[in-house]
């Protein structure tokens, strides 16, 4: 017969050995959280989170792969580090947030909320084009691809009359120096 | 004993926004600069410092980035003055994170980056000290009520350290009583506008600008003043939509601290940029040059 607890990992499919692989894919101490809710506490957007920032790290400690990669959470992360300032035993949860957002990216879960991984791969995207952020592009090219044209355009447009989004792109002259930074195919690949 | 170090030359980093919605960021920095007689190149061929996006969706980039402006800023014998929040908490970030990890060395040196740690990154206002700007102001500020805004990167550098207290910053208030403003009293200096999550999520950052702005209304302020050209762009892009462009009464202008430096120096207003404000800020360099704000 099997434990109580046996029971409760085989039903939300537990991995022990994964809040490990979190803590060194992030260079954070995730075992050191006892969950005292300090970062839900202080969380700008802990209101609109599927999983409090506390209750994640503790669903990183039991394991809950599935339950954290599928959480909105990390993506709802703006990166404001009020947590880690704040955290008594200095974690920066941001990027435990970072290194659970990056294993759904490479799992194919980007389904939590794709609009928002859509904008930082188009920010990328012109980054990798020209060295340099482009907002017009970066702008058009993610309200386009959202469909979101109807929404955004009346504020693109308050930008371009006070001349505040530059159409030509700034390039980086060694160009081939910052495209080799992104590395393997397909970060950020235009 | 050892020989005094010379500080080096600063080279301002300006980042990507700067050269396009944050433009009256670069112009007012320049004011200030020639008006203070701060000599200023610019760092040459640097990119983007991958800002939130950089370590957002991707393992390496939020370190690659910046990494190569610091081996840019130490091969040309400079340190880097920077102007936007993120991109100091990124440089400074990954500044830290390259003299204190072998493994964050090893990953830049497989892309081609060698950088041996010797490069300070300033931001403007760890600069610009409060006296000595005071002893040059020509035409303070008077009775002008500012609101100083760190926002969230500035302050917020668990590795690297923030410019000052990560709940209760002061420097820029210091720098404003010094132009001769009131810096008023508020809850909302260092909350979170929101960031990039403002692009594929207004209705959500909206909810947080709004708290912002309404601390910044009832503590009577004439004006939020800001360090980052992303928490400027979006506190003003959130009144054009709440207002639909109508009730000019209820907008509060938000600018760049150096702009209320500037003209507290003395600066030509037509030289800061201040036309390219979407909620009008030209009221502010008028109750600067002595006309009065409230009537």
């Amino acid at each position: 017969m099997r434990s109580d607890a046996a029971v409760t990992r085989a039903r939300h499919r537990s991995d022990p050995s994964w809040g490990g692989r979190v803590g060194a894919a992030s260079g954070e101490a995730v075992g050191l959280c006892y969950g005292c809710g300090v970062c839900s506490g202080g969380c700008p957007l802990a209101s609109h989170m599927d999983l409090l920032p506390s209750r994640l790290m503790k669903a990183v400690q039991l394991g809950l792969r599935d339950r954290v990669l599928s959480a909105a959470s990390p993506w709802l992360c703006v990166a404001c580090q009020t947590c880690a300032v704040r955290c008594p035993n200095g974690i920066d949860l941001s990027r435990v947030m970072d290194a659970v957002r990056h294993e759904a990216i490479g799992d194919g879960r980007e389904g939590a909320r794709p609009e928002i991984h859509s904008f930082h791969r188009w920010f990328l995207r012109t980054v990798r084009l020209f060295g340099r952020a482009h907002e017009g592009l970066l702008s058009a090219g993610f309200s386009l691809q959202a469909g979101q044209l109807r929404r955004d355009l009346p504020t693109g447009l308050a930008l371009m009359r006070r001349r505040r989004l530059a159409l030509l792109p700034h390039r980086v002259r060694r160009i081939r120096e910052v495209r080799r930074l992104f590395g393997r195919a397909g970060r950020g690949r235009p | 004993m050892t020989a005094p170090v010379r500080p080096r030359p600063l080279a301002l980093y300006p980042g990507c926004s700067l050269l396009s919605t944050g433009r009256s960021y670069l112009d007012s920095i320049r004011e200030v600069a020639r008006t203070l007689e701060i000599p200023i190149r610019s760092l040459d061929d640097w990119n983007c410092c991958g800002a939130t996006s950089g370590h957002f969706i991707d393992p390496d980039l939020g370190l690659l980035l910046p990494a190569r402006n610091l081996e840019l800023a130490e091969r040309q014998g400079v340190d880097i003055l920077t102007a936007c929040a993120a991109c100091h908490h990124r440089l400074a970030d990954a500044g830290h994170a390259l003299a204190a990890s072998e493994a964050a060395r090893q990953k830049a040196e497989r892309s081609g980056i060698s950088y041996r740690g010797n490069v300070r990154v300033l931001h403007l206002l760890g600069l610009l000290d409060p006296a000595l700007v005071g002893r040059s102001v020509r035409r303070p500020l008077s009775g002008l009520r500012v609101a100083c805004y760190y926002g969230c990167l500035l302050v917020r550098n668990p590795r690297a350290g923030g410019l000052d207290d990560a709940e209760a910053p002061v420097v820029m208030d210091c720098l404003m009583e010094a132009c001769g403003a009131v810096s008023v009293a508020w809850q909302g200096k260092a909350w979170c506008c929101g960031g990039s999550l403002a692009a594929p999520d207004p209705g959500l950052a909206d909810g947080l600008m709004e708290r912002v702005l309404g601390e910044a209304r009832s503590s009577g302020a004439d004006c939020i003043a800001s360090a980052c050209p992303l928490c400027q762009l979006n506190l003003e892009l959130h009144q054009e939509r709440q207002s639909g462009g109508g009730r000019p009464g209820s907008r509060l202008p938000v600018v760049f601290f150096t702009q209320l430096v500037a003209l507290a120096l003395g600066a030509d207003p037509r030289r800061l940029g201040l036309e390219r404000h979407i909620v009008d800020a030209r009221a502010v360099a008028a109750a600067a040059a002595g006309s009065g704000l409230r009537g």
